[in-house]
């Protein structure tokens, strides 16, 4: 029974696969997933993968990369590709807490508001409106300097910010969703309005969300790139891209370049994967938008 | 003893334009094992009907009257006591089979639904073996309710719809237009389906359709509406060999007949008023052959003529 399901789900796989190696949005996906994964990897495997550790100096400051040191060294001696390696895992870490926050409280409340509609509705969305129209950046500058540094303040004043892409998305989706005849057929064999909402609304409305959950997940590594540069972010010397980046940058002038640009190349890659799994995903689930008139 | 009493049921839709009467004051009843065609052109009301007997209208209606179910008004049931009667006591079926499944359950899911809700200590051995035999009563193969509703075709959607509203013997069922989305002969195979239930379940049928032919295949008596009004209900035998009212005996008139000589088709002049501002008097008025000036002003009285009832000023002695 088990190996037949296994049979059955590396069938499966392959199959999707071939699917997606067919045409180029499937191979888009598929060259983000694999950028992911890599990353993904080097975080679960960093200290087996990093020949030094990230927060002790290992060499002579600021030598460039050699056979001992394969991105140099920074300012204070530390190993710069044991920091990439490293990085990646605070980059991962925030950026999908923050993500899982803000879905989790932009889902339920697009999910509800949007079933039950009303005064309420008006006043949320006006809410989320407000807080959208803000610039993101500025927005979680602002939460994270009254929060001050740590994982999960940093992860919440990002999440804050994506709130109200999901709030939208779902709220707009589940506007049309209710009015489908087999919402109504839901109710016509006396199912309750939870039951409604979260077995015939959530699931019909979730594939728009995984798209946006991976865009968002690059944009919130970005986001949190951005206040770690501006110091808003994780405490020194915890290996982190952004710090890294803003710390080397100093250095460019003395043209010691590897400090910034292996933590910039990073911080592109990682977004790139996330941006074009998320954008090959969304025209594998909606086929028609790269569509020629 | 009636199983439903339609009482002085009024229905109206407050919208940005204008109240829309969409059901003025009918009364008809369902007997027990009876069935009964509800006809009448798009916008009648007669959906809207079949909607608010299940309690199922849109926040922006306001329901007047009475619906009595086996002696209780449903209009005066809590929420949760009408929702407990959905499904159990009373189903319902609707005109589009294609987007009435939910695309990512199983057929089998949308029958455990049905049970939970209604039985919830069943056991899921018996919710299998009650689901598959529903689905024998229409004609379908119970293995496949592990089929996803992608995988029926329009004709078998509305056979598995069928299944779900009769597979906790409802008492009655509604089915609004259930075959017009389909062609002829899927609509012959589905009026089957339902003819056999009704022979073989202790269950009353409102069929609501615009299809004459349907009704006459189907129904015991007919109700007959026209803009939100009944204009007349009685015998389907007696009313299609003599109908009353000017608008069903056009209604009938105007079914194509391959046999006659006359090959041009008849239809009825005009169209049906807007219900936002209809017309005073008789609502069918402008387009009845027979008005005569009290038409115009007042509204004529329901009349009784032997088992039969007419609304219509030729037979009101007015």
């Amino acid at each position: 029974m088990v190996e037949n399901s296994n049979q059955m789900l590396s069938s499966r796989l392959s199959s999707f696969i071939r699917e997606m190696l067919g045409d180029s949005s499937g191979i888009m996906a598929l060259a983000g997933l694999t950028i992911l994964i890599i990353f993904i990897l080097m975080a679960l495997f960093a200290p087996i993968i990093a020949p030094y550790s990230p927060v002790q100096p290992s060499g002579n400051p600021l030598s460039p990369p050699s056979w001992h040191h394969i991105m140099g060294t920074d300012n204070m001696g530390y190993d710069v590709f044991s920091r990439f390696i490293y990085g990646s895992r605070m980059a991962l870490t925030i950026a999908s807490v923050a993500t899982l926050i803000a879905a989790g409280i932009g889902i339920p409340l697009g999910l509800v508001v949007g079933y039950f509609g009303g005064a309420v509705d008006r006043v949320i969305t006006m809410i989320m409106d407000s807080v959208y129209t803000f610039p993101g950046l500025i927005l979680a500058i602002a939460i994270a300097a009254v929060l001050g540094p740590g994982i999960i303040n940093i992860s919440l004043s990002i999440a804050v910010v994506y709130i109200p892409t999901y709030y939208r998305v779902i709220r707009s989706q589940v506007a049309s969703v209710k009015n489908e005849l087999y919402v109504e057929s839901a109710y016509s064999i006396g199912a309750k309005t939870s039951t409604i909402i979260f077995k015939y609304i959530l699931p019909n409305v979730l594939p728009s969300i995984i798209v946006v959950l991976s865009m968002n997940i690059a944009d919130a590594i970005m986001t949190e790139a951005g206040l770690s540069f501006l110091g808003l972010g994780i405490t020194p010397p915890t290996p982190d891209w952004g710090y890294d980046l803003a710390n080397g940058q100093q250095f460019l002038i003395s043209n010691d370049w590897w400090m910034a640009f292996f933590p910039g190349v990073a911080i592109i890659l990682i977004v790139l994967g996330f941006s074009m799994f998320a954008e090959g995903l969304n025209e594998y689930f909606n086929p028609n938008i790269g569509e020629k008139r | 003893m009636e199983l439903l009493n339609i009482r002085n049921l009024s229905i109206e839709y407050k919208t940005k334009s204008g109240t829309v009467k969409a059901v003025e004051d009918v009364t008809f009843e369902v007997g027990e094992h009876e069935s009964l065609g509800v006809v009448g052109e798009s916008g009648c009301g007669k959906s809207t009907l079949g909607v608010a007997i299940l309690r199922l209208l849109p926040p922006n209606a306001t329901t007047k009257g009475e619906i009595i179910f086996n002696g209780k008004n449903l209009l005066s049931l809590t929420n949760e006591e009408m929702r407990r009667m959905r499904g159990k006591e009373i189903a319902m079926i609707f005109q589009d089979p294609m987007t009435s499944l939910n695309p990512i359950m199983r057929v089998r899911d949308h029958f455990f639904e049905l049970f939970k809700v209604h039985e919830p200590s069943m056991k899921k051995e018996q919710m299998i073996k009650l689901a598959s035999e529903a689905l024998e009563s229409v004609g379908t193969d119970p293995k496949r309710l592990d089929n996803y509703p992608f995988e029926f075709s329009g004709g078998m959607r509305q056979r598995v719809m069928i299944a779900i509203a009769i597979a906790l013997k409802p008492k009655l069922l509604i089915a609004d237009e259930p075959t017009t989305a389909l062609d002829v002969v899927v609509q012959e195979q589905i009026m089957q389906v339902l003819k056999n239930l009704m022979k073989t379940k202790n269950m009353s049928l409102i069929l609501i359709t615009h299809d004459m032919g349907i009704v006459s295949e189907l129904a015991e008596k007919v109700t007959v509406m026209y803009a939100g009004n009944l204009v007349e209900h009685g015998e389907i035998k007696e009313i299609y060999n003599e109908p009353k009212h000017p608008y069903t005996k056009m209604l009938l008139e105007s079914i194509p007949n391959i046999k006659l000589d006359d090959m041009e088709l008849k239809y009825i002049p005009g169209s049906p008023p807007d219900l936002k501002n209809p017309p005073k008097g008789c609502k069918y008025y402008p387009r009845c052959p027979y008005t005569k000036e009290i038409c115009k002003t007042k509204e004529p009285k329901t009349v009784k003529l032997g088992d039969r009832k007419v609304k219509c000023h030729l037979y009101s002695g007015g």
